[in-house]
């Protein structure tokens, strides 16, 4: 039934771009800004996780904790990147939707492997725990 | 202009697919272009330090 219903909702999508006329631009702005809010509450959610783990268990040692912390630091430079070329991109008077899509790919990238690497190293219940709460991530 | 007829049209489409789906395709209709700010606001969690909230000897030295 789910698999009948996808056609039809990217019509409605289709639709509303077309509708809007001046969506093209517009759409592809939002969707980045969605994409950013969510890559960045996921990695929030990761470290809060992470870092609870660690107060809980007191069993991370520090060349583990060390890892986490240069890969969330890697993290938050291609997070510093996408800034700048999104504040670039909202202060041009001519945009260029690829100035989005490279901020994208600098915190996306990053982000995904990062939570990846958290839930990874968190104990089973706590992993499922963060990926619910992932999950919930409304974009 | 979006004519208030195909809005109604499009949200009552919508909404045979989920209230969750037609909320989020009202959202797309009516919220503004996210401004500079709302951007910054959204990368905004990526300036958390890493070390937020830890535990001073929450973590033990290698083995």
């Amino acid at each position: 039934m789910r698999i009948c219903r996808m056609p039809a909702i990217v019509a409605v999508s289709l639709a509303i771009a077309f509708v809007c006329g001046c969506a093209t631009t517009a759409s592809i702005e939002r969707g980045a800004y969605i994409t950013v809010g969510s890559a960045t509450t996921a990695v929030e959610l990761a470290r809060q996780g992470y870092i609870n783990h660690a107060n809980e268990c007191l069993c991370v040692q520090s060349n583990e904790f060390l890892r986490v912390q240069n890969a969330y630091e890697e993290y938050q430079r291609g997070a510093e990147l996408a800034g700048q070329l999104i504040v670039a991109y909202k202060q041009s008077t001519t945009p260029n939707p690829m100035t989005l899509e490279s901020a994208l790919t600098a915190l996306s990238d990053n982000s995904s492997n990062l939570v990846t690497m958290i839930i990874e190293l968190l104990p089973g219940k706590d992993g499922a725990k963060v990926q619910r709460q992932i999950g919930k991530v409304k974009p | 202009m979006i004519p208030v007829v195909t809005i109604a049209q499009i949200v009552l489409e919508s909404l045979k697919y989920g209230s969750q789906f037609a909320t989020a395709i009202v959202a797309l209709l009516h919220k503004p272009q996210p401004t500079e700010a709302d951007w910054l606001a959204a990368l905004a969690l990526a300036k958390t330090p890493f070390t937020a909230g830890l535990h001073e000897g929450a973590i033990q030295p290698d083995k």
